[in-house]
């Protein structure tokens, strides 16, 4: 890299090749192991690229996968772009999730305004739920990291405890797969893009949320101010800005967008909510943003390559006898590589020390 | 002469800049060689090199006319080289005894002989006429103190040759003669001192030779007889002119802009850092605030810019109470600060130069709209800064951490002094500047004052304070030990007071 590094002097394409060999490198380790199954990779990639992009359904699919991709990617990006990590968008999203079904089923409701109070509702109970860690650490500097984790947990299990207590219909099985809510109201479910596959308007959603965000980063007076608590939140303060309330508001929106994803998929894929439905969607965010940088318009771009190898992975499982964790693989060191060089965690992690000296330090209040 | 230390055509070069530019210097045995010269006029870079901190890209060094390559701080220690770094690489937690020995300890098997280490310590203080308590904490002592176990721990290591980087920044000037005491008793034990500086009057008080750097390159060598404060400042900055600056002449009395009323904030740990501290200024005029630092400074800016917790009193600006406010409403209202760290409070040091500068004002107009920003408006914004205060910079997007020390501070001032302020509040605003941007900034803040602003002017230069303020009051533990007007107060009586007014009781037994 430090070779390439003096050889280009285009910052821009500089990025590009960076980017290009960490991914370069993941998959051609991916290849190592698809040759060790016995496989040939070229076919076992062919059939990725084509289950995910070579037919209308392998597209509409594509899109299932990007939209959460995408949406779990911006609510990581904005607690990062400030300094402050929302590690527990997957537990934002089961909490939003569950209330959108309680709402799509149990409340009645006769039209499309169903679909959109139960959107709203799910977002909501996403956000409340961030509010509480945004609180342990803004208020009593109880590190974020670890109890937004550990608050996913309480997600998950809160959210099976009430599924199989209070929602489901014959409380009789014990498999987690089988913990699931009634059914939602067709006045709740959410148009779909290209009909009958799973893609729906939820991926329009996910669109308009990233250029939304994207206008606000770089275009507002808000937008220049969360940027500048991300490098150095005591200039921000001394500057008169608000830090911590800013903080507990980014933090806030970060979990409304978790608890939007989940109610999202609820309404416009499963049309229940099951036990352990989300195969780590928010944690895909995670490294969606790092990867983007926290870029929202980069994040559409990610989003759509995470929902291309998501998808991809399953069409090349069903194909070849290829193992669709060979994907994970190629993505994890993709963002692997790439971190190693470019220094994006290392940037964040600077922006969490200056939270704890600089904010942390003094005693005003929220 | 045997010992001496021959620098010959040192080149060092580093991203942009010509650091040393074939330095060539010859540095007698047993005497006191100074150095001085602006920031960035390469004297850190060539003293780091001496330790082995840096690697010269070429160039020799030769102690005893003998060629020395040093790999490491650790070469340079065993050719004898030690160096009294202007921030003290001292663990606060621990005794004195076991900073001395950090990193040499005597002993075998993972076993530290502390016993020993004791005695050969005793010693070496009595030989050189230091008194440091062994068994207190570092950060139980005073800076002074903390010097001292500096030069001990050069001393245990055996050095030969000391360099004393900026060793005079942090001391009063009590503490500073007897530093030189203790720097004349290295030289009659025969040991070669490097002493670094840009206090002029110090070098000529200390120093036998006197070489001065300029752009990385030495433009002047003299013995100490022929040295004159004014000659070194010309070889220094390389024109003869200085404006002398003036405090404002304030004829009648005014209306006070900041009043403080029987202030008083306790830390974290409830020590009492501000006991009922009252005083006001009035527009036009500028207050100095004398005091070694940690004597309450940091606590009363952070109670007037609204960072700090208060216990009681009371803070108006313009005659209208501020206490509660925040540091937005009080920004709002006219305060302005220069604080004492630029780089990490007073700018981001990652973003551009305009991001710095529209700093508390991106919200309002011109500068933005309905929440929206106007880039046009921010652009010419950060231009007709950046032309007024002269800062020099590539472009306004280039990150301000590439500027150099008086650029970085000139953009922070730009920045406080864009519109016109009610109360500024200035923290060392020339700290590390060079000559030329400290003239212009002192010049920045006298015009604030002329313009009718209350400037509160905290420094630990006792020149500086004595030329720009109408008053000076003294901070000693969290109250005003001391007050006069402009002229009627020596700088020797400000430093005893600065050190609590009994000199030598300082709380620590000899």
């Amino acid at each position: 890299m430090i070779i390439v590094k003096k050889v280009v002097k285009n910052q821009l394409l500089l990025e590009f090749i960076k980017y290009f060999i960490a991914l370069f490198l993941g998959i051609i380790i991916g290849a190592i192991l698809i040759i060790l199954k016995g496989e040939n990779p070229l076919v076992a990639y062919y059939m990725l690229f084509k289950g995910a992009l070579g037919s209308r359904a392998a597209l509409a699919q594509t899109l299932r996968w990007t939209t959460p991709a995408i949406l779990t990617g911006l609510a990581t990006a904005i607690g990062f772009r400030i300094g402050v990590f929302n590690l527990g968008v997957e537990g934002q999203l089961y909490i939003g999730a569950l209330i959108a079904a309680i709402v799509g089923y149990a409340v009645p409701f006769a039209n499309r305004v169903h679909a959109i109070v139960a959107l709203l509702l799910g977002s909501l109970a996403g956000g409340l739920y961030a509010l509480l860690p945004a609180i342990l650490w803004m208020r009593y500097r109880i590190n974020e990291i670890v109890n937004t984790l550990m608050l996913n947990y309480v997600a998950y299990l809160l959210t099976e405890y009430i599924t199989r207590h209070f929602l489901m219909e014959n409380s009789v099985s014990a498999v987690p797969k089988q913990i699931v809510s009634p059914e939602i109201a067709n006045s709740a479910k959410l148009p779909l893009l290209m009909p009958p596959y799973q893609a729906n308007i939820g991926f329009i959603v996910a669109i308009i949320l990233a250029l939304v965000l994207s206008y606000l980063f770089f275009r507002t007076s808000t937008g220049y101010t969360l940027n500048i608590i991300g490098q150095n939140p005591s200039f921000a303060s001394y500057g008169g800005v608000n830090v911590r309330r800013l903080g507990t508001v980014a933090f806030i929106v970060s979990g409304m967008i978790g608890g939007l994803t989940g109610a999202l998929e609820i309404l416009g894929v499963h049309h229940q909510f099951a036990a352990n439905f989300s195969v780590n969607l928010g944690f895909d965010g995670v490294l969606i943003a790092l990867l983007a940088k926290t870029n929202p318009l980069g994040i559409i771009v990610v989003g759509f390559f995470w929902g291309i190898l998501k998808n991809g992975a399953l069409a090349m499982e069903r194909m070849t006898s290829a193992n669709k964790i060979v994907i994970q693989v190629v993505q994890a060191l993709f963002v692997l590589f790439l971190t190693v060089d470019t220094g994006v965690v290392k940037q964040l992690l600077a922006k969490r020390v200056a939270w704890t000296k600089g904010v942390h330090k003094d005693g005003d209040a929220i | 002469m045997p010992g001496d230390i021959i620098f010959q055509a040192i080149t060092k070069r580093f991203p942009g800049v010509l650091a040393n530019d074939s330095i060539s210097l010859t540095i007698r045995a047993k005497t006191v060689h100074a150095i001085v010269g602006e920031n960035g006029a390469g004297k850190s870079t060539l003293m780091n090199i001496l330790c082995g901190l840096l690697r010269p890209d070429s160039g020799e060094i030769l102690i005893d006319h003998q060629y020395k390559s040093f790999n490491s701080p650790r070469d340079a220690v065993k050719a004898g080289i030690g160096m009294v770094h202007q921030e003290f690489m001292l663990a606060r937690d621990l005794t004195v005894l076991d900073n001395l020995i950090l990193g040499y300890e005597p002993g075998s098997y993972g076993l530290i002989k502390r016993e020993e280490a004791r005695k050969k310590l005793q010693k070496l203080s009595t030989a050189y006429g230091l008194s440091v308590p062994l068994d207190c904490k570092i950060g139980e002592i005073p800076v002074s103190f903390q010097q001292q176990v500096e030069i001990l721990k050069v001393l245990y290591r055996g050095a030969e040759i000391i360099i004393f980087d900026e060793p005079t920044a942090v001391l009063t000037p009590q503490e500073t003669r007897g530093l030189f005491t203790a720097i004349r008793e290295l030289i009659e034990q025969n040991k070669t001192v490097i002493f670094i500086s840009h206090k002029l009057k110090e070098v000529i008080a200390i120093a036998d030779r006197i070489s001065i750097l300029r752009n990385g390159r030495v433009s002047g060598e003299l013995p100490v007889e022929e040295a004159t404060e004014q000659k070194l400042a010309e070889l220094m900055v390389g024109r003869k002119n200085f404006l002398q600056a003036v405090p404002p002449v304030i004829k009648e009395e005014r209306a006070p802009l900041l009043e403080i009323v029987n202030l008083r904030v306790t830390d974290q740990a409830k020590i009492v850092r501000i006991n009922d501290l009252s005083f006001s200024i009035q527009a036009g005029e500028i207050l100095g605030v004398a005091g070694v630092a940690g004597n309450g400074q940091s606590e009363l800016v952070a109670a007037i810019i609204g960072w700090g917790v208060i216990d009681s009193g009371r803070i108006l600006l313009n005659r209208i109470d501020i206490t509660t406010s925040s540091v937005r409403q009080r920004r709002l209202k006219g305060m302005r600060y220069i604080p004492q760290d630029r780089s990490m409070i007073g700018s981001c040091l990652s973003a551009a130069v305009w991001e710095n500068l529209i700093m508390g004002y991106e919200f309002k107009a011109p500068l933005a709209r309905r929440g929206l920003l106007n880039f046009t408006e921010i652009n010419n914004f950060s231009k007709k800064l950046i032309g007024r205060f002269k800062i020099k910079v590539a472009s306004q997007d280039m990150p301000v951490q590439n500027l150099s020390g008086g650029n970085l501070q000139k953009t922070v001032i730009a920045r406080e002094l864009a519109e016109n302020s009610t109360v500024l509040l200035a923290e060392d605003p020339t700290r590390g500047v060079d000559i030329a941007a400290a003239e212009f900034i002192h010049s920045q803040i006298l015009q604030e004052a002329g313009k009718g602003s209350a400037v509160l002017l905290i420094s630990q230069d006792l020149d500086e304070l004595l030329s720009l303020s109408n008053r000076i009051i003294v901070l000693y533990d969290g109250r005003i030990i001391g007050e006069s007007i402009a002229g009627e107060m020596t700088k020797e009586a400000i430093g005893l007071l600065m050190g609590g007014r009994c000199n030598g009781k300082d709380g620590v037994d000899k």
